[in-house]
C-alpha cells in the first residue's frame, strides 16, 4: 500500500512540476512536448461497453514519440493449474505487488528501433521490459520468470495490456495523435499517461498527464453501497426479490 | 445494447441475459423446478465469475421461490411446522457454507469447488431422474399401489413432533439434518435445493407429494435470503442489477412454461429434464477435463 501511495505521489508531483514548468515557461523541455486528451476522465456508467480517447499532442523539432498509459497499481496473484486426479486444479500461486492493471505502449516505429534496452528498462517501457516483482523476495527466480510472463500473457488476452507499435500519427512535423483504448473491465482509479520524445536514441522531453476512471451515476452508488454498507444492501436485495415476486404472482394471479 | 453489471464489474447484452432468464423461467415453469441448477452454470459459461454468479442467483431464487410460494399458500399447501424446522437447519447449514464458500474464496478453489459440486449432483440427479422416468414411461400401464412409507431407522430418534398437514409424526432431527445439507448446497451452490430437499421429503421423511413443493419453497425463501446477505456482508458478490434481469425474462418465461407443461405428460417431462441436466452436468466436466488453454490464471489481490 505505501508503495502505491508512493509511485501516485511521485506522479502527481511529476505532472505539478509540469504544469509549473508550462505556466512559467521556464523549463525548456515542456516546450518541446505537448500532450492533451480527449478527455481527462473515463465514465463508467450503465451503458459503458469501453472507451476511446484520442491521445493528441505538439513536439517541437527531431525525433519519434512513445507514450506509455498505466495504472493503477494493484496487488495480483497468479494460480498455476496442474492435471490432479484427471481434473485441472490450481495447485501453486505467486503474488506480485504494484502491479499497473492496465498498460498500454504506443509509438510511430517499433520501440526496440527507438531506444536502447537500458532506457527501455529504467523507463518501463515495453511489456518485454515491464519489471513485475514477486511480493516473496525469496521466490525461485525460474518460478517467477514463469509467473511473470503468464501475468503479462492473461493481462494481454483480458485486453489490459498492449503494444500498439507504429499506432502514432504524425499530422505533419509537429502534431501527432493516436487513439487509446480502454476494454469494459477496466479497473477504476487514476492513470499516468507519460509521453517521450526520443531523438537519436536518447529521451529528450517528457511529459505526463493524467487520466481518471471512475463510476459514475447508479453504477457508483450500487458499487458503492454493496461494499460500504453490505448488510444494508443485502437486505435491500432480498426486499426487492420479494416485491419483485409478489408482484408477479399478482400480476399473472388474475387471469 | 450492452450493460454495464456494477459488482460483476464487466458489460453484458441485456437482451442475452433477459434471454436466459426467460429461457430457464420457461422451463422452471414447464418441469417445476426452481431453476437455479441451470441458471448458475449458464452464468458462469457466459463469464461472470462463479462468486457472482452464486450470490446473486441466491438472490434471484428469492424472488421465484416468493412468487412461487403464494399459490401453495392460497392452496393449504404448505407445512408451517415441518417448514420452520428445515429452515432452522437451513439458516445453520447456509451460514456454515457461506463462511466454508469465503475461505475456498481465500485459498483460490471456490470456483472449482463450485464446478465440481455441479457436476456431482447434476450428474446424480440427472442419472436418477433419466432412469426413474424411462422406467414411469415403460410401466405406465400396471401402476403399483402408492406404498407409504416405510418405518425405519429414523422412527426410533429422539423429539418427536406431530405434523398435522403432513400426517406424520417423527423425530425433528432428520428435518434439521436435511435443512442443514440444503442450506450449504444453497450457500455454496446458488440453488434453492429443491431438487434434493424434494426427493429427501418424499422417500425420508415419507411427506404427502401435495404439500411438499409449497414446504420446500417456503423454507427455500429463507434460506436463500440468508445467503443473499451473508454473501453480501462477507463478499460484496450480490449483483442487484444482474439479479433483476434476471428475474424479469425469468418471471415471464415461469408463466409461459407453466402453460406448456399442464399439456405434456409427466415422465416425459422428467426424461426431458434429464436429458437437459446431464447436458449442462457433461459441459462443466469437459471444461474441467480438458486442458486450459493457459494453465496460469490471474486474480486481483493476495494472501
Amino acid at each position: 500500500m505505501a508503495r502505491r501511495i508512493s509511485v501516485r505521489r511521485i506522479m502527481k508531483w511529476t505532472a505539478c512540476l509540469l504544469l509549473l514548468g508550462i505556466v512559467g515557461s521556464s523549463v525548456a523541455q515542456s516546450k518541446d512536448l505537448v500532450v492533451d486528451l480527449s478527455s481527462p476522465i473515463v465514465r463508467i456508467t450503465t451503458g459503458f461497453a469501453g472507451a476511446d480517447l484520442l491521445l493528441f499532442g505538439a513536439k517541437q523539432g527531431e525525433g519519434d514519440i512513445i507514450v506509455v498509459v498505466r495504472g493503477p497499481w494493484e496487488t495480483q496473484t497468479v494460480r498455476r493449474k496442474d492435471r490432479v486426479l484427471g481434473v485441472w486444479v490450481n495447485t501453486e500461486q505467486m503474488v506480485f505487488e504494484d502491479v499497473p492493471s492496465y498498460y498500454w505502449v504506443a509509438s510511430n516505429k517499433p520501440i526496440e528501433d527507438l531506444l536502447s534496452f537500458e532506457d527501455r528498462d529504467i523507463n518501463q517501457i515495453g511489456l518485454a521490459d515491464l519489471t513485475l516483482t514477486p511480493a516473496d523476495e525469496n521466490a525461485d527466480p525460474t518460478k517467477a520468470i514463469a509467473y511473470r510472463d503468464a501475468l503479462i500473457r492473461n493481462k494481454i488476452v483480458s485486453r489490459l495490456y498492449s503494444e500498439a507499435p507504429e499506432q502514432i500519427l504524425f499530422v505533419d512535423d509537429v502534431l501527432f495523435r493516436t487513439h487509446v483504448n480502454f476494454p469494459a473491465n477496466v479497473s477504476v482509479g487514476t492513470f499516468g499517461i507519460e509521453t517521450y520524445l526520443v531523438r537519436d536514441q536518447e529521451i529528450v522531453a517528457t511529459t505526463t498527464t493524467l487520466l481518471n476512471v471512475r463510476k459514475f451515476g447508479i453504477e457508483a452508488e450500487v458499487f458503492n453501497f454493496a461494499h460500504k454498507q453490505s448488510f444494508l444492501y443485502g437486505i435491500v436485495a432480498v426486499i426487492i426479490a420479494c416485491a419483485a415476486g409478489w408482484l408477479a404472482n399478482a400480476a399473472f394471479r388474475r387471469r | 445494447m450492452q450493460i454495464y453489471l456494477p459488482i460483476a464489474e464487466m458489460s453484458v447484452n441485456i437482451f442475452l441475459i433477459l434471454g436466459m432468464g426467460g429461457g430457464v423461467g420457461f422451463l422452471s415453469g414447464l418441469f417445476g423446478v426452481g431453476g437455479g441448477f441451470l441458471m448458475t452454470p449458464l452464468l458462469i459459461f457466459i463469464g461472470i465469475p462463479p462468486a457472482v454468479a452464486v450470490a446473486t442467483e441466491a438472490n434471484q431464487i428469492v424472488a421465484s421461490s416468493v412468487s412461487g410460494v403464494l399459490a401453495h399458500w392460497r392452496r393449504g399447501n404448505v407445512d408451517l411446522k415441518m417448514g420452520v424446522l428445515l429452515l432452522i437447519g437451513g439458516v445453520i447449514g447456509s451460514t456454515f457454507g457461506v463462511w466454508l464458500f469465503t475461505f475456498l474464496k481465500g485459498l483460490g478453489q471456490i470456483d472449482l469447488v463450485i464446478k465440481l459440486s455441479y457436476v456431482v449432483f447434476l450428474g446424480v440427479i440427472g442419472s436418477l431422474m433419466l432412469i426413474e422416468s424411462l422406467n414411469a414411461i415403460r410401466q405406465r400401464k400396471k401402476r403399483k399401489p402408492k406404498r407409504s412409507h416405510s418405518h425405519n431407522w429414523m422412527h426410533g430418534l429422539p423429539f418427536k413432533m406431530r405434523f398435522r398437514k403432513s400426517r406424520l409424526y417423527i423425530s425433528a432431527v432428520p428435518p434439521i439434518l436435511i435443512g442443514i445439507f440444503v442450506g450449504i448446497l444453497s450457500a455454496i451452490m446458488g440453488v434453492g435445493g429443491g431438487f434434493v430437499m424434494v426427493p429427501a421429503m418424499i422417500y425420508l421423511l415419507g411427506m404427502p407429494t401435495a404439500v411438499v413443493v409449497g414446504t420446500s419453497l417456503f423454507q427455500i425463501i429463507f434460506v436463500t435470503a440468508n445467503v443473499t446477505v451473508l454473501q453480501s456482508v462477507s463478499n460484496q458478490t450480490v449483483d442487484i442489477v444482474l439479479a433483476l434481469l434476471l428475474l424479469i425474462g425469468g418471471v415471464i418465461g415461469a408463466q409461459i412454461g407453466a402453460r406448456f407443461g399442464s399439456r405434456m405428460q409427466g415422465e416425459h417431462l422428467r426424461s426431458l429434464l434429464a436429458l437437459i441436466v446431464i447436458m449442462v452436468c457433461l459441459k462443466l466436466t469437459f471444461d474441467l477435463v480438458v486442458t486450459p488453454s493457459d494453465i496460469y490464471s490471474i486474480g486481483t489481490g493476495g494472501h
